[in-house]
């Protein structure tokens, strides 16, 4: 058994804090007083001051090559998740496109069914719809007239054959399904119908069709699938270059 | 404040020396290169690998014990500093740097450990000190007899097999202070402890080495050249 395993923790913590130069001055004062009277203590020091004589006369190792980084080295490497992320931002961009090709090619066609003339009298019925509704309660026969031609003409763009769907009636019906019809056709044809059947009256036909004008447009899911598609492929072609960002 | 002179006694070893010293550039601005490395200038960066690449290597050497490990390691953890420069608060920079070399060591023993194969026992088998050298083949000067050479060698295997017997945390600590010269506040900041943590361990990791050395009978030659004031 050493000196050094028999000391008690903190005389072992003194001697080797005395070596390395590391106690106050009266700290080291009161341990070389106590070396000068405890002869065990003295040759812990002896043993301690060996061991670290030893260790510190290992020689230092050479260094097998340099550990400069090169251009290269620096680079960091792409994150796991980047193949994931391309992937998917491939994935949305397709759809994104996919969506929006099909869409455009839809409504040209649609456009190319409809009478373009009618969309163009649609509006300008419109406006004569509103002076009839807001001035006098019996429509005249040329706003009549219009109605009818911007009913067969919404009824046109619905279906492509240009079939007309709702017959055009005369009077407060006919104007009503004429007033949404520029802006949009479907709800408006069957709301025409439906006041057509109904036979309301001058005044009613013509408030509904202020209301019927006044209405928003409904949101379109596709828009929205596709504005939703176009953000997502946005967001994650950024992450995609983000993980695989250099430094 | 007492100083007995242990720490003076640092011994530089001939061949080493001279293999080593050249790459130092003691004339570099540290602050100004490592504010341009932090702006990604590479090649100042690598000023600073030149300046500390042998205390790094040194250090994972001592505690993975392999020179292919401690190679790897030493690579890993600059490579970890560049990228991570921006986390470096001032202070002691070759501290900071060191404990980086110290936990890419850590990652390495404890790779090691699921490994059980490559232990620190069966690399000691060879006791290489780097790129495949052996211990005695650097240790000694060129005037120094063969059988003091071979001495040295068995008295240096002995210290490699205790330091490589202590738990991580002992042998880092005794490879920071007594190995690479650190005062204990780097000391303390390479291994992310309070000061007296480090002068704790130090003391009992010093301690465990004089019951392994004195166990295997290897110190006796040492104590005897150094009990009669021989250069060693």
């Amino acid at each position: 058994m050493t000196r050094l395993g028999s000391l008690p923790p903190r005389d072992l913590e003194r001697l080797s804090a005395y070596l390395d130069g590391d106690l106050t001055p009266q700290d080291a004062k009161n341990l070389e007083a106590r070396l000068g009277r405890e002869p065990d203590l003295r040759q812990a020091l002896d043993e301690l001051r060996l061991v670290v004589s030893a260790v510190r006369g290992l020689p230092e190792v050479r260094v097998p090559r340099d550990f400069t980084l090169r251009g290269a080295d620096v680079t960091r490497p792409a994150s796991k998740a980047f193949p994931y992320l391309r992937f998917a931002t491939v994935l949305a961009t397709a759809l994104f496109v996919l969506t929006t090709g099909i869409r455009t090619v839809s409504s040209v066609s649609l456009q190319l069914g409809a009478a373009a003339p009618a969309v163009e009298l649609s509006a300008e019925g419109q406006q004569e719809l509103f002076r009839d509704a807001a001035g006098t309660s019996e429509p005249t026969s040329e706003a009549a007239a219009v109605g009818e031609v911007a009913a067969a003409g919404a009824a046109a763009t619905q279906t492509p054959v240009g079939t007309i769907v709702a017959p055009p009636t005369p009077g407060p019906a006919g104007t009503a399904s004429a007033a949404p019809a520029g802006t949009s056709a479907a709800p408006s044809l069957v709301y025409g119908a439906e006041t057509g059947a109904l036979g309301p009256s001058d005044e009613t036909a013509g408030a509904d069709a202020v209301r019927t004008a006044r209405v928003a447009p409904p949101v379109d899911p596709v828009v929205v699938a596709q504005a939703v598609l176009g953000a997502g492929a946005l967001l994650l072609l950024v992450l995609t270059v983000r993980s695989r960002r250099r430094r | 404040m007492a100083a007995p002179g242990v720490r003076s006694s640092g011994r530089v070893v001939g061949c080493l020396a001279t293999a080593q010293a050249p790459r130092y550039d003691a004339a570099m601005d540290e602050p100004a290169l490592i504010a341009d490395a932090r702006r990604g200038d590479v090649e100042a960066f690598n000023r600073l690998v030149l300046a500390h690449q042998s205390k790094a290597f040194n250090l994972a050497y001592r505690i993975t014990g392999d020179g292919e490990s401690a190679a790897d390691a030493t690579q890993e953890a600059f490579l970890s500093a560049y990228r991570n420069l921006r986390g470096y608060r001032g202070g002691s920079f070759r501290a900071w740097l060191l404990r980086i070399v110290t936990n890419a060591c850590y990652d390495e023993l404890r790779r090691r450990k699921r490994r059980p194969a490559e232990s620190l026992e069966a690399v000691d088998e060879d006791s290489p000190s780097g790129d495949g050298v052996r211990a005695e083949d650097v240790f000694f000067s060129t005037n120094e007899s063969p059988e003091a050479s071979a001495e040295r060698a068995e008295v240096t295997r002995a210290i490699e097999r205790c330091l490589n017997g202590l738990p991580d945390e002992f042998r880092t600590v005794v490879v920071l202070a007594d190995i690479l010269a650190l005062d204990y506040a780097e000391v303390a900041g390479a291994m992310g402890s309070p000061i007296g943590t480090v002068r704790s361990r130090l003391a009992r990791a010093r301690a465990r080495l004089r019951e392994c050395l004195e166990a295997s009978r290897e110190l006796s030659g040492e104590q005897v050249r150094l009990a009669e004031g021989r250069p060693t």
